[in-house]
């Protein structure tokens, strides 16, 4: 039996992660990983980021992650989301080849001490202080544990009226956990989550699409590379539409489709319905956007993003080839839809930590989250605490003040939840703070508690240094105007140019480009400074408003209530009581974002403090 | 907080302890069971079925107290949610103070503060705040509306508005977090059509919440009638016309000052405050300006202004005092008096003569023979003057006086047809809401930055929170019960 400081279980987003960082913190680390699936899979749409995710991937890099570093060198595709909507909500997403993907996430390890084992799990289980983990007959132990299974958990695939157990399509579920399982909570519900049919590349009429080009505009995600740089060779997407005909095949079949004739009893999530999920729900509306997204430069498989579906095979046809651009085009895999069992992560501690089984930590799918990053920075998360731990040092909290991990670790071990768990950006209540420019600036306090000095961390000195000179002098210099510079104000409307304007209280004027602005007047900065620092005066007043008539809330917020006392209460109806049990609020805004607490019961609460 | 949330038993007359009436209703609430309470009466009260009335003696030490009718309410369906013991008992305040001081001196309870049985009904959730602000109206109330609304503030209807204000406001959240969250999927165009919608909802219904804030609303509560003018105009005489025979009973105002006189006067069961206030003039003395400075505030914030103009003694150059309010009526006295007609005439032709909307003449003679007039006065004024003449009246003064009346009254339901918000509180907050939404309208139209437009819409969102109660309490709930007393 081979002893190791830490055992990671699941190979996926989290796991290398966990790995990753432990790796990096010194510790002994076995990956154990399913025999034929390659590390950091994509088995759903091949991208990386998105709207609050792009944040939560460049936190994991400036965590020392490496999603970031990943998508770089495997992205065929850069996008800025909601560039026009301000720079607070803007969000990098890239498209990547998910060959390069695993091969990169495969390289990287390799690189590392990290041993990876390719062996099917037959048992876990804790003895005194050690866990024991059976491949076969070979035998690992360790004190720390991190399990990231994704949706291998009593994993069932549906297909029409095929059924097969297994976490995806051609893989097997992760029996061997089961006994340890069995001492594990799980929450009440099961979780579906789908993907839509592949199509042959050579199949689709691209010529009757909408491109959509790659931005060389938009900034990598890992900070040590240069800003722009492309690692590979760049390629559009493409978008059309489902049309009257398409939803009229998907009515039709209704009978057919699993989740509408109760074969799938799981909860997808609403944020992301399946084709099925759209025509039902929505029946005033015929079309519905799909974006055709290349799975790689030299894959032959396109991903049809926006119509998952577990409608049977022959449904998957009929319905796709009424679509415009894919008359003609050709399944490679059906889409289907997987069912699993998730954590119940009201039982994990904030480091993830499993709190009746201390040395256990989870992370990623298994805890019910959807999404590749969701799943990244829990695993790092698992990883530097189950790390911190075995060297007997303090856990390390994120706040959901200053960070997109911080919001979902709050959200998911403070809250039950009935639908898989996906980052928005509406999940922040200090959305104007938590931005991808200035995620260094956010991020570096915890990266130092690492006590780690590498390029990373030379970097993050630095960039600190200057943000702070930076941040002083904008507040110290004032704009030196003159008739020319107080005429062009003039004319672009960018309000008076006083003698006395600070560069500061420029950078605040709502017409004007706060980073080009800045880059303007200063010079010998790193770029991405300039930025952060330029976006962060323009947002400072609305910052300290908010904060400031939050201040009530955040004071009654703050205050501990009695959730027993609450719960014996005559006077709450027996609904909210049950959520209050399950959760156990500590706090009034704990108490607050409880999914489904009436006014009234939070008036009652409010009125006890 | 106002109150130690001690738990301890209280105890409280409910009807008043200001004078003998035939009965009386004491109440004791917060009790455990009623075991404690037993060995003061001639019966176990452990056989009180709850909501059952009982004639009952209240007794200590074999000493027979009183007779009485008790009503046990057990907790948590009693009003508050607390054990309530009520005893009607006999209304003679020695009686009362007799009972009450029995139970406090043997300790089974102590003195309730104002309004803390109802209080209680709010910790103990049996009432929501604006439920208590609908119990502080209704008991405080002076006419039939005030009564209504409090009842329906009570059963909580305007807190079914203001609950659908928070269900407009989520979906218009909900609509902006689309923009940002999913914009991908719903597309530019249906996120916009969405989010107009749905700020139009919140708009429509904020704005009409608005609408009822508005106008001569704060007076409405206890709906106010000045009577201004110069010296010696006759407003004295003119306010004891008014009040002859409608002197509401309940006259619970403020007492006389120095510088005017209010008298309660009840037009078809509402009760309304009349006020005569002191002769507005010219005048270098301190005292004298400060008085009539009062009669001006006093006239300005009334829902019904009358000005009383003698015009035989008018000095139109004080005319200037009063351009800034609108009189609803003008009262001509004196009209028994030969050239009256001209004089009045001569004054309203008067560029400077007041805003008004009506005028009416009459004479001020006394109409019964038993009726002496000798009303209140202003400061260092003498009544000499303005008392008309009893020969010569020119016709019943009755019918005017009814005249006028009916326009009161006609002024007030009107306001009340707007179902205006009598609770300050609820005033105060839907307009800071509708502020904010028109600030909020003018970043959405001027920016693009939906980061910042989410985040100037957070900003309603507390007070939307505060409207429902939700945030906050502690300085509301310290307002209202200071403000008023029920349960005691």
């Amino acid at each position: 039996m081979k002893k190791f400081d830490i055992i990671i279980i699941g190979g996926g987003h989290a796991g290398i992660e966990a790995a990753w960082i432990s790796d990096q913190m010194g510790l002994k680390v076995a990956l154990v990983s399913m025999t034929g699936v390659p590390l950091a899979s994509t088995p759903c749409n091949p991208a990386v980021g998105g709207v609050g995710k792009g944040q939560v991937v460049r936190e994991v890099d400036a965590l020392g992650g490496l999603m970031g570093k990943i998508a770089d060198l495997s992205a065929i595709q850069y996008r800025t989301l909601n560039e026009s909507k301000g720079h607070a909500v803007r969000s990098t997403r890239v498209q990547v080849d998910k060959e390069k993907y695993s091969e990169n996430a495969e390289k990287i390890i390799a690189s590392s001490n990290v041993e990876v084992i390719r062996e099917k799990v037959s048992k876990v289980y804790k003895k005194e202080s050690m866990f024991h983990v059976e491949l076969g007959k070979k035998g690992l132990k360790a004190s720390k544990v991190i399990v990231t299974t994704g949706t291998f958990l009593n994993g069932v695939v549906h297909t029409g009226e095929e059924q097969s157990s297994g976490g995806r399509i051609g893989q097997m579920a992760s029996d061997g956990l089961q006994d340890l399982f069995l001492s594990i909570k799980t929450a009440p519900t099961r979780f579906k989550t789908g993907t839509p049919p592949r199509l042959d590349r050579e199949t689709i009429d691209f010529s009757k699409l909408e491109p959509q080009e790659s931005d060389p505009k938009t900034q990598n995600f890992h900070v040590l590379d240069n800003l722009y740089h492309r690692e590979l060779e760049q390629v559009p997407c493409y978008l059309t539409r489902t049309n009257n005909e398409t939803l009229s095949i998907i009515r039709d079949n209704k009978e057919r489709s699993p989740i509408f004739n109760g074969q799938i009893k799981g909860v997808g999530p609403r944020y992301c319905p399946s084709i099925e999920d759209k025509a039902f729900r929505y029946p005033e509306r015929n079309s519905h956007h799909v974006f055709i997204e290349p799975e790689g430069l030299n894959i032959p498989t396109i991903y049809p993003n926006g119509i998952s579906t577990s409608l049977p095979k022959d449904a998957q046809e009929d319905f796709i080839q009424t679509i415009n651009g894919l008359e003609k085009a050709k399944i490679l895999v059906y889409g289907y839809a997987v069912e699993y069992d998730v954590v119940d992560t009201i039982n994990l501690s904030k480091t993830l930590e499993y709190k009746d089984i201390p040395g256990l930590y989870f992370a990623g799918q298994v805890n019910g989250t959807s999404g590749y990053e969701e799943a990244a920075g829990q695993g790092i998360i698992a990883g530097i605490n189950a790390s911190l731990a075995f060297l007997n040092r303090g856990p390390l909290v994120l706040e959901r003040t200053n960070s997109y991990i911080g919001v979902m670790v709050e959200d998911l071990v403070s809250n039950r939840r009935d639908e898989p768990y996906r980052l928005f950006t509406a999940r922040a209540e200090n959305r104007l703070f938590i931005r991808e420019d200035n995620t260094t600036n956010r991020i570096h306090q915890y990266r130092k508690l690492l006590g780690l000095n590498s390029e990373l961390d030379q970097f993050q000195t630095q960039y600190m240094a200057e943000y702070i000179q930076l941040d002083k002098y904008c507040e110290k210099f004032i704009f030196k105007s003159n008739d020319e510079t107080k005429g062009y104000f003039k004319k672009m409307e960018y309000g008076p140019l006083d003698d006395n304007v600070t560069l500061s209280q420029l950078l605040k004027r709502s017409k004007l480009d706060p980073v080009a602005t800045l880059k303007n007047e200063v010079e010998g900065f790193l770029f991405p400074v300039v930025q952060a620092v330029a976006i962060s005066k323009k947002y400072e007043g609305y910052i300290n408003r908010a904060n400031l008539e939050n201040q009530k809330l955040v004071k009654l917020g703050k205050k501990k209530i009695d959730w027993e006392k609450i719960v014996n209460s005559a006077s709450i109806s027996n609904e909210c009581k049950q959520r209050i049990k399950d959760i156990r609020p500590e706090t009034f805004s704990q108490a607050q974002r409880i999914k489904g607490i009436r006014p009234a019961t939070l008036a009652f609460i409010a009125g006890g403090i | 907080m106002i109150y130690l949330n001690d738990g301890l038993p209280i105890i409280a007359c409910s009807t008043g302890t200001t004078s003998n009436t035939a009965i009386a209703k004491i109440r004791i609430g917060g009790f455990e069971n009623l075991d404690a309470l037993t060995p003061f009466f001639s019966k176990n009260l452990l056989n009180l079925r709850p909501n059952e009335a009982r004639l009952l003696e209240i007794m200590h030490e074999g000493k027979v107290f009183d007779e009485v009718v008790a009503i046990f309410f057990k907790g948590p369906n009693s009003f508050n949610g607390e054990n309530i013991l009520e005893l009607d008992v006999h209304g003679n305040q020695v009686n009362v103070q007799r009972i009450i001081d029995l139970f406090i001196d043997n300790k089974i309870c102590r003195l309730s503060y104002p309004g803390e049985f109802t209080y209680r009904a709010l910790t103990n959730k049996k009432m929501n705040l604006s439920q208590v602000e609908g119990l502080d109206v209704l008991i405080n109330s002076h006419s039939n509306f005030a009564f209504d609304q409090g009842m329906a503030t009570l059963r909580g209807e305007l807190n079914e508005k203001y609950k659908l204000l928070l269900h407009y406001f989520i979906k218009l959240k909900a609509s902006l977090e689309l923009s940002i969250d999913f914009l991908e999927d719903v597309g530019e165009e249906s996120a916009k059509k969405e989010f107009a919608a749905s700020f139009s909802d919140f708009n429509n219904l904020i704005s009409s919440l608005y609408q009822r804030t508005r106008g001569n609303v704060e007076n409405l509560m206890t709906p106010t009638i000045t009577l201004i003018g110069q010296t010696n105009a006759g407003k004295s005489s003119f306010f004891n016309q008014l009040l002859l025979n409608n002197r509401s009973i309940v006259s619970d105002y403020a007492g006389t000052t120095r510088d005017y006189v209010s008298e309660g006067l009840s037009i078809k069961n509402t009760d309304f405050k009349l006020i005569d206030t002191a002769g507005i003039r010219e005048t270098f003395d301190h005292i004298e300006k400060m008085g009539i400075e009062r009669s001006f505030e006093l006239g300005k914030r009334a829902f019904f202004k009358i000005l009383v103009v003698n015009p035989f003694e008018t000095n139109p150059d004080d005319f200037h005092l009063l351009k800034d309010l609108e009189f609803d009526f003008v009262i001509f006295t004196h009209s028994d008096l030969v050239g009256m007609v001209e004089k009045r005439d001569q004054l309203l032709k008067n560029p400077n003569f007041p805003n008004h909307y009506n005028n009416l003449s009459l004479s001020l003679g006394p109409i019964g023979p038993d009726e002496s007039i000798s009303g209140p006065m202003g400061p260092g004024k003498n009544i000499s003057g303005p008392m008309g003449p009893d020969k010569n009246t020119s016709g019943p003064i009755g019918p005017i006086i009814e005249e006028l009346k009916n326009s009161i009254y006609s002024k007030f339901t009107e306001l009340c047809e707007k179902d205006p918000i009598l609770v300050d509180r609820h005033r105060r907050v839907l307009e800071g809401i509708y502020i904010k939404t028109q600030e909020f309208q003018v970043v959405t139209d001027s920016l693009d930055d939906l980061g910042i437009i989410s985040s100037e819409l957070n900003l309603i969102e507390n007070d939307i929170q505060e409207l429902l109660g939700i945030i906050s309490p502690d300085d509301v709930l310290a307002s209202i019960f200071s403000n008023f007393c029920i349960g005691k």
